[in-house]
């Protein structure tokens, strides 16, 4: 094993490549040129493909990770939390029960601060027992101060995994992230990836070094033991304000990944066929918007006026940027895997909140569909909309 | 690398520092006083050993013994029995401290 400063480090390719490999390589690619040090992760469908390659690479000896098999995904997500405070860069992928059973440990290392980034496969929860495509898993765990950010295609995948960690690992954020794609549609379906060459992946992700606090037997320190009530106020109200200028840091480590490597899918929303007139939007999500982008397309040929706000990050929520891109909108469809039962879909109960805040109010139609991995076509998303117009006029 | 605008924010984390007593003096929970007989404790350290607090040390200005003289601090033993149940010379006997309170009284 090679190691730098202590560190070990991985292999890795010498010039830019293109890959043709699916959404849970993509995530493993990205494992390996971040040089994570510490991978913990305990198998489930349809995330396994991304930590088998990871095994693969360490086993291969071309990632110079320690990879810990643990007994269940709860432990995995506690490695982790140990590794990373002691400094190492941690990754892990699991998928809607696994995601679920370490749910505690989840809101641990958020509120321990803890940048671990871990690929999400969302996949629909049980019962009836499915494995197919749906978000609910990881949108539950929005309260947690976990950074989401929603994937459209495999290349997202594996540039959002290398941003994830540029952002985790700011010194104002120091907060988890999970990077997530669906089920299937992304993690199972090949598509070529363009790979930028390990230096410049080195150059652009410096090695970790926390400064906010770090496991070190010759400056011992306790963390989050007994604290009592006076306390707390002022350290949740610091994740507040991390996460608040989270959102401002995804926009520039965005930018910059722009500048070096030529790759944007938008920072914390991306827009399709939107201007400051735009009269009718679609808010949408992961997969489902990519599709969507073609209805837009065949709306406007029709005479629409509209276009599509893809919501890529959850949390932090994007509130500025949608009531920027809804200013002069009349109607807003919301088209979504994810709905929060007793409620309505989980985007649309976050985005009229934060258009409830600004001055222009559109009306709004929530559709839920996609479910457990179900097709949506672009034309079935035309036949909703035009639906949805067609009621005002009566 | 991008930087948001220059200031004095700073992640806040729960970190504290090993420091004596941080959570008080536990001594005060006690309701029975581990009392050592110096006479036939052979200084073996068991009691150091299995301490949890940990509370008993040596008293170094002490030249009865080679190794000086084991000693409790009383402001932090919770009382908790373990050095009494471990002394292999069964010298550490635990004594209530009301009753210990009230001798010391009657000294008086």
């Amino acid at each position: 094993m090679t190691t730098v400063n202590n560190r070990i480090i991985s292999k890795g390719h010498d010039d830019p490549i293109t890959v043709i490999i699916s959404g849970n390589h993509a995530a493993a690619y990205a494992a390996k040129m971040a040089r994570v040090e510490v991978v913990a992760a305990y198998p489930i469908t349809p995330s396994t493909g991304c930590i088998e390659k990871v095994s693969d690479f360490v086993d291969g000896g071309t990632m110079g990770a320690h990879y810990i098999k643990v007994e269940s995904e709860h432990s995995a997500a506690g490695a982790l939390i140990g590794a990373s405070a002691t400094g190492a860069r941690t990754f892990s992928s699991t998928s809607a029960h696994g995601l679920l059973y370490m749910a505690e440990l989840v809101w641990w290392a958020a509120l321990a601060r803890l940048p671990t980034v871990m690929s999400v496969v969302n996949r629909e929860l049980a019962p009836a027992w499915s494995i197919w495509a749906q978000t609910q898993d990881s949108m539950g765990l929005r309260d947690s101060g976990c950074i989401q950010y929603y994937c459209k295609n495999v290349q997202e995948v594996f540039d959002t995994c290398l941003m994830a960690y540029k952002v985790s690992e700011h010194e104002h954020v120091y907060m988890p992230a999970l990077v997530c794609q669906d089920a299937f549609i992304l993690s199972h379906t090949n598509a070529p990836v363009d790979m930028p060459a390990q230096k410049d992946v080195d150059d652009f992700l410096p090695a970790y070094e926390p400064k906010h606090f770090k496991l070190d037997p010759k400056n011992p320190v306790t963390h989050s033991s007994l604290s009592y009530p006076q306390h707390y106020r002022q350290k949740r109200l610091n994740i507040m304000e991390s996460t608040h200028r989270a959102k401002q840091i995804i926009k520039d480590v965005c930018a910059d990944y722009k500048k070096r490597f030529g790759k944007f899918h938008g920072d914390l929303i991306e827009t399709y066929g939107i201007d400051k007139n735009t009269k009718h939007i679609v808010v949408s999500h992961s997969s489902i918007a990519e599709e969507i982008e073609v209805t837009i397309d065949m709306l406007k040929e029709k005479g629409y006026d509209i276009g599509m706000v893809r919501i890529r990050v959850l949390r932090p929520f994007p509130d500025e940027d949608i009531r920027e891109a809804c200013k002069n909108a009349e109607t807003i469809h919301f088209v979504e895997r994810a709905p929060s039962y007793g409620y309505k879909g989980i985007l649309a109960i976050d985005t009229m909140a934060a258009l409830y805040e600004g001055d222009n109010h559109p009306k709004p139609f929530h559709h839920i569909e996609g479910l457990s991995g179900m097709d949506v076509t672009a034309e079935y998303v035309v036949d909703l909309i035009e639906k949805d117009l067609a009621s005002l006029k009566r | 690398m991008p930087k948001t605008k220059e200031d004095d924010f700073k992640v806040d984390t729960w970190n504290s520092h090993p420091t004596k007593g941080s959570a008080g003096e536990t001594g005060l929970w006690r309701t029975f006083r581990p009392i050592i007989n110096h006479e036939e404790c052979t200084r073996c350290e068991i009691c150091v050993l299995f301490c949890p607090e940990p509370c008993i040390t040596h008293d170094e200005k002490d030249k009865s013994h080679e190794k000086g003289k084991i000693i409790i601090d009383y402001l932090y033993c919770k009382g908790c029995g373990i050095c009494a149940n471990e002394c292999p010379k069964h010298c550490i006997e635990m004594v209530k401290e009301t009753e210990f309170l009230k001798k010391e009284e009657e000294k008086e």
